[in-house]
């Protein structure tokens, strides 16, 4: 939901409590970083400039002409629904473009990094990538997980104590939001598989490794995973103890962990699951993707290791880097980011090693590696073509090579918000007609959650929509009351311009973040025929309710 | 551009990477031309979501431990299933039965894309859901259907893949529920309506200008056809309420019933791939109760389809596929439940030049093995493709530029459907 109408709960310093009661070491007992540190700056610099020289180097090799940079309407556009989900509002839009400073890009992205709006937007992408379909739309875990993330990537706490916090705590939901990773797999199916699905899990989004299908057969590529292997990981998860007490309103979660016992499986038959009348069943011995345990890891609980193992693995920072540059550009660094299990560490692109490098040793905070990545050259370039010519391989190359940056689809929540933002819906001053609106709003998330049910990451060149999707922008509630010229709404504000030009100035700046051109002011004009002095409001929200299903407007370009 | 403008062309360039020369002569080439026979139209797919029980449905073991506690009833064609199935043990003389569908993903995720592409997931491809190539198949036929190719109902369906998201499937979250945004929610002129559509389109054109691809052509392909919907006058065929009471109460009730209504109605509207979903299967623990619940609601809906289908005369023409992630095993756990199989399960067809009344496959007295015929996954994705005039070897280029075929070249027709 929109920070604007879901402000979040203060989290009464519950953080260094858990750490407590959990017995997970600190490094020491500073607060957490503050927003963008001058040392940080300093740091996000260097790497935004070793990403440049290293895409230079290959933009050479391969004869790729690199696009022109952005105009500065073009990367607040990007950079705000990259980072806080949305478009800018119109006195952003004024706010920027009016600004003279030199390192103005620099000054708007430590703003929207250190905003609460960043930290929910990520929150809620992270919470979609680490719960399973039928528990993302769950209250249950998804509350209590979101504004885990929301309070950690807020503060800028290092990932890999996230990461350990995740895998490895205990004690209550209601004490410990983080916990809800667990508690998202206490019920459901067989409870062996459960634990498959956090394994599998797990090894996406903190090691960028698929390994769900040796589950059930041994993984077919390089390096060959075995059912075996698959299993013994999922053994570190063998003595979670996860108790959901329904009798409670709400549900009182309790996750511990046993100090004995093993997963049990019949491994034998590779085509049928653990029974648990199965005679051939055994216990199955831990082990990390086919390796055996190191001494050195032995300590702890079982999650404890894992954990440990997990974040000094060296695919570890690299999912992070190859996730987050995945999520700024529409393609990964290795395409697709969770394709790592194939990729030999030792031989990584240059630019995934040197990020996850840097990402490591400036102590695994996320908003730094944003902020290195969105302050490159490369993140700023336009989506336009170089020249005169172009094709569609050319484009292709161009875009696969960070030359030329991607049109991509926003999702449901970028969508959503922009649209809310574009309408100034929330600032309508009739009252009744807002409520009504705010019910409709909560109803129109959960739509357009669900027709756009997909899979943020999915693969770099797939357009994935859908005719409900279109029917929703072109049909929905949302689109055709909130263009409706109001005391309060954008349009209703735009009207009380003076002269059309300003007013056409101002709905461009609206819907696209930018001013229009010569050529699209012309065109305004005459769309907007000869009677257009402010009292054919028609006419100004059939333009702009046409502006909010264009392509223009539902993509991040 | 208008709309039949765009459709051709964007028809045409959405296919990222596919040739017109090939897509035009899509049903050109009749894989079932050797037989004598006709292809289907048009085809429904009952999607059983967890897994349906083959041996407490379609497979029984009676007198094994492993058989549960089901009692088996003669069907028409002879063959026994389950008790707990009468209307279909009816209407097995129009089925096809095949009991010896053998796969290796036990996995929920990896099984649906299995047995909705016919393909195991793998990096780097992005196959079409088989209701795409249908989709595309009748679209190519004709571009100027107000109706999508597809409609998936009660579960999202599989993504177009390298098809492109012209061949998306319209998706219905819940079949009992009205379908929403198919008309605006204000009143409004239709020469308003045409106003913005006309300005929405003049403002897409010059953004496609300076941002070509796939992306851009393929929402604004979308868009084109979210206009077409709106003014369709097949719309009706989502409303259910259109039917009498008489024929609600023959299908049942609940999502799934009203899916296969649904189905029905949208088959006789032109839509060429349906597929309705069924949920419930995944019978960890136990497992009788559920089935025997989930396996009257699945008899009645299903039963009626084909009862409606037969009497409209669609049947000739249509193909009916029941199938699910997988199979489940043919031990009983300790909870009264089974759990995912792989290995073994059973997929029932019908319709089209289906040859009806036969069982194809066997397995052993007590559902462990196959005996008989084993049937892949691709075996079983290239004899649907046949049955709809569908190439199961044509090669199409993803956006990467890897050639793939429609249907894994491993897969055999399974000639004795269709004998």
């Amino acid at each position: 939901m929109v920070a604007r109408f879901a402000r979040r709960l203060p989290l009464l310093g519950l953080v260094s409590l858990v750490l407590a009661c959990a017995g997970v070491s600190e490094p020491s007992d500073q607060p957490g970083p503050t927003p963008t540190t001058v040392s940080e700056r300093a740091i996000a610099d260097a790497g935004s400039a070793r990403i440049d020289a290293l895409l230079a180097e290959q933009w050479q090799q391969a004869g790729l002409e690199p696009s022109p940079t952005t105009t500065d309407a073009e990367f607040l556009r990007r950079v705000s629904l990259d980072l806080i989900g949305r478009v800018p509002t119109r006195a952003e839009v004024d706010e920027f473009l009016g600004e003279r400073e030199p390192d103005k890009r620099a000054g708007l992205v430590d703003r929207l990094v250190a905003s609460d709006e960043f930290a929910e937007h990520w929150a809620r992408q992270w919470t979609d990538l680490l719960l399973p379909g039928a528990a993302k739309a769950e209250k249950l875990a998804r509350e209590p997980l979101e504004r885990y993330l929301a309070e950690v990537l807020g503060e800028g706490r290092p990932w890999d104590r996230v990461v350990r916090e995740l895998l490895a705590g205990e004690g209550e939901l209601a004490d410990r939001p983080e916990l809800a990773y667990l508690a998202a797999r206490g019920r459901g199916g067989e409870p062996s598989e459960r634990l498959a699905e956090l394994t599998s899990t797990s090894a996406r989004v903190f090691l960028g490794s698929r390994i769900e299908c040796a589950q059930c057969h041994d993984h077919p590529y390089d390096p060959a995973i075995s059912r075996e292997d698959f299993w013994a990981t999922v053994a570190w998860f063998g003595r979670v103890q996860i108790d959901v007490d329904r009798d409670q309103k709400p549900p009182r979660v309790t996750i511990g962990e046993r100090s004995r016992g093993e997963l049990r499986l019949a491994l034998a038959d590779p085509s049928s699951n653990p029974d648990e009348l199965d005679p051939r069943k055994r216990a199955i011995a831990p082990s990390f993707l086919g390796e055996a345990p190191t001494a050195q890891l032995a300590e702890g609980t079982r999650r404890e290791q894992l954990a440990t193992w997990i974040v000094e693995d060296p695919r570890f920072a690299a999912a992070m880097v190859g996730l987050t540059w995945t999520r700024l550009f529409g393609r990964g660094i290795v395409e697709p980011w969770d394709d790592l299990l194939s990729q030999d560490p030792e031989r990584y692109p240059a630019l995934l090693s040197m990020l996850a490098e840097q990402f490591r040793t400036q102590g695994h905070d996320p908003r730094v590696l944003v902020r290195t990545i969105v302050l490159s050259q490369a993140y700023q370039r336009s989506s336009r073509a170089p020249g005169e010519r172009d094709d569609e391989s050319r484009r292709r190359a161009a875009e696969a090579g960070f030359a030329r940056a991607s049109v991509r689809q926003l999702s449901a929540e970028q969508l959503f918000d922009s649209l809310l933002v574009a309408t100034g819906l929330e600032d309508v001053e009739d009252r009744a007609f807002a409520k009504a609106v705010q019910q409709r709003e909560r109803q129109a998330l959960r739509e357009y959650d669900f027709v756009f049910a997909d899979d943020e990451m999915a693969n770099g060149d797939a357009f994935t929509g859908n005719v409900p999707q279109a029917l929703l922008l072109l049909n929905g509630a949302l689109t055709n009351q909130a263009v409706i010229a109001r005391a309060g709404s954008s349009l209703g504000e735009l009207l009380e311009l003076r002269t059309r030009e300003a007013r056409i100035e101002a709905l461009w700046r609206i819907a696209y973040a930018r001013d229009p051109t010569l050529d699209e002011r012309a065109w305004a004009n005459g769309a907007l025929g000869s009677d257009a002095d402010g009292e054919n409001r028609p006419a100004w929200e059939d333009l702009l309710f046409a502006m909010l299903q264009s392509n223009e407007f539902a993509s991040n370009h | 551009m208008n709309r039949r403008n765009f459709l051709h062309l964007g028809l045409a360039g959405l296919g990222a990477g596919l040739m017109l020369g090939g897509s035009v002569r899509a049903r050109a080439g009749n894989p079932l031309a050797s037989s004598g026979q006709t292809p289907a139209l048009r085809c429904v797919v009952l999607f059983m979501h967890g897994g349906a029980s083959q041996i407490d449905t379609f497979d029984p073991k009676p007198g094994s431990a492993n058989g549960g506690e089901f009692r088996t009833i003669a069907s028409k064609s002879g063959v026994a299933i389950s008790e707990h199935l009468p209307g279909l043990a009816q209407r097995m003389d129009r089925l096809a039965l095949i009991r010896s569908l053998t796969a290796r993903e036990g996995n929920h995720e990896r099984a649906r894309m299995l047995m909705h592409t016919g393909y195991a997931p793998q990096g780097g491809v992005e196959h079409p859901g088989f209701g795409a190539h249908v989709a595309r198949m009748a679209e190519l036929g004709d571009p100027d259907h107000a109706m999508p190719g597809q409609v998936s109902i009660n579960l999202p369906g599989q993504e177009p893949g390298y098809l492109g998201a012209a061949h998306a499937a319209f998706t219905v979250a819940d079949a009992s529920k009205p379908v929403r945004n198919l008309a605006p929610p204000v009143p409004m002129t239709a020469a308003r309506r045409d106003r913005r559509v006309e300005l929405w389109r003049e403002l897409d054109d010059r953004f496609a200008r300076d941002h070509a691809g796939p992306r851009v052509t393929g929402a604004r392909a979308l868009g084109e056809r979210a206009v077409a919907m709106t003014n369709a006058t097949e719309l009706g065929a989502f409303e259910l309420d259109q039917e009498s009471a008489a024929t609600r109460a023959r299908y049942g009730t609940g999502s799934f019933a009203d899916g296969c209504l649904m189905a029905r109605r949208l088959l006789e509207s032109g839509v060429a791939f349906v597929e309705v979903g069924m949920r419930g299967w995944d019978t960890h623990e136990d497992n009788f109760a559920r089935v025997r619940k989930l396996s009257g609601e699945l008899d009645k809906a299903m039963s009626a389809l084909i009862d409606d289908l037969v009497g409209s005369g669609l049947w000739a023409d249509t193909l009916l596929v029941w199938l699910g992630d997988f199979g489940r095993s043919p031990r009983i756990n300790q909870r009264g439940g089974r759990d995912h199989f792989p290995a073994i399960s059973s997929v029932v067809l019908g319709g089209g030049p289906i040859r009806a009344g036969q069982v194809i496959g066997s397995t052993d007295r007590d559902g462990e093995s196959i005996v008989d015929r084993p049937v892949t996954v691709p075996d079983l994705f290239t004899t649907l493709a046949s049955v709809l005039g569908i190439d199961p070897g044509e090669t199409h280029v993803t956006p990467a530029g890897r050639p793939v075929t429609t249907v894994d070249e491993a897969g055999k027709r399974i000639d004795e459907l269709l004998a």
